[in-house]
């Protein structure tokens, strides 16, 4: 995780000093981040921006609640997961066709716009393509506790501590999450592996 | 549990983590929702701002000594009406006492005379805030006036006895003894002023022994209800 803590302490004690401009700063240091988390848990445009907006709106009107020693990326990481989570839950419960190109659910590639023009032949590519669909579609079939402790720490790099703060259970746990996640996604991946492998 | 070193999985996962769209610009999006909810807080609903208000302890108690200085004050509005209502009952039933022109019956009027008067000299000293000394030499004046009065109103009561036989006779034979009824109207005339002069006179004399304070207190009391009852006479 790149932002520096030090930095994050100081805008969060300017904001709640009310210097509005320290949120800006929070923003654009932990904006992308946040979006690449929810995009990564949502595969959905639109809903990651809403949800990530909704950080920062949460963060300005609760700033007086935090300690100043916060670890302000614990606390950005376990609103959003939490967001994911309700927001995920909602979806599978009013299931709605995604204006995004791509997502797990509706079928199409995720990663279609992604893939290089050199690439060596189209049936490689193509192969290619429907790996990264089959790994999106099985992180998408990952329990809300796996995935958060998947991509916060494959995508992110958060540490067994953090990570654990933001999920709620020991560093332990949090190992044992990312054993059993993988385990998963070997099990669903197995063929494309195979051929990874090979290739 | 650590990754082992080239594992395909974690390949596979990169690749997919190159995918990452780029986010768009956050700021503006988040500012206009925490304007929004900035205006939502800023207009509370009435109950709202009601509950808000009430919770403040100076407020509540401030609110409730408003109410009990607004219910004595109601009370005490209420009760001066009825002791203004009863004030002028009482100032009628003085000017039926002074004034001949109104007793209506003059047997009732002479049987109950010394009674009422006892009744609104004690009215008139709790009102007026007379001593004993003024009390005394009111009831006096009153005494001394009560049989000229009382002799008046007898004659007013006889007028108006000849009065109704004149209706009478007008009714029954349609017509009436001009020069004798003409008579009748200079008498009741000459009756009318006399009753007025010894009222007068009467209340001249009591207040006389007021306090020019008293005495314009009396003669406010007096005033709507002789303005009234003067409408009424003849």
């Amino acid at each position: 995780m790149t932002p520096n803590s030090d930095n994050d302490n100081s805008d969060l004690r300017a904001l709640q000093l009310g210097d509005d401009t320290a949120l800006n700063r929070l923003m654009a240091r932990w904006q992308k981040p946040l979006f690449a988390f929810a995009w990564r848990y949502l595969h959905n445009n639109a809903d990651a921006h809403d949800l990530v907006a909704e950080v920062f709106v949460r963060l300005y009107q609760q700033n007086h609640r935090l300690a100043p020693d916060t670890r302000l990326s614990a606390w950005l990481f376990t609103i959003l997961s939490n967001l994911c989570h309700n927001h995920h839950r909602w979806r599978k419960r009013h299931p709605s066709v995604s204006l995004d190109a791509g997502g797990p659910d509706d079928g199409a590639n995720p990663t279609a716009n992604t893939v290089p023009h050199d690439s060596p032949a189209p049936d490689r590519s193509l192969e290619q393509a429907e790996a990264l669909t089959a790994m999106a579609t099985a992180i998408d079939r990952l329990p809300h506790d796996l995935k958060t402790t998947l991509l916060l720490h494959h995508y992110e790099h958060l540490g067994y501590r953090e990570i654990s703060q933001i999920a709620g259970c020991s560093e332990r746990g949090v190992e044992t999450r990312l054993y059993r996640a993988r385990q998963y996604l070997r099990a669903e991946l197995t063929p494309f592996l195979r051929e990874a492998v090979q290739t | 549990m650590q990754p082992t070193p080239n594992d395909p999985l974690d390949a596979l996962l990169d690749r997919l983590g190159q995918a990452t769209p780029t986010p768009d610009r956050l700021e503006p999006e988040v500012w206009r929702r925490i304007a929004a909810a900035d205006d939502i807080e800023g207009a509370p609903n009435l109950l709202t701002r009601i509950k808000t208000v009430f919770a403040r302890p100076s407020f509540s108690i401030a609110f409730a000594a408003a109410c009990v200085l607004l219910g004595l004050f109601l009370m005490e509005v209420r009760h001066s009406r009825r002791q203004a209502a009863h004030n002028v009952e009482l100032v009628q039933s003085y000017l039926r006492l002074v004034d001949p022109l109104l007793q209506p019956d003059v047997a009732t009027a002479t049987k109950h005379s010394s009674e009422n008067l006892e009744a609104l000299l004690v009215w008139m000293q709790s009102d007026l805030q007379l001593n004993d000394e003024q009390l005394a030499r009111i009831k006096d004046v009153h005494e001394q006036l009560s049989p000229r009065l009382l002799t008046l109103a007898g004659q007013v009561a006889k007028m108006q006895q000849a009065f109704n036989e004149f209706e009478k006779e007008r009714l029954s034979d349609g017509q009436v003894d001009f020069l004798q009824f003409a008579r009748y109207v200079e008498q009741r005339r000459r009756l009318d002023r006399e009753c007025t002069e010894s009222t007068q006179r009467l209340i001249a004399e009591a207040s006389d022994v007021m306090t020019p304070k008293q005495k314009q207190q009396y003669l406010q009391l007096l005033d709507p209800a002789l303005k009234s009852t003067s409408s009424g006479s003849l």
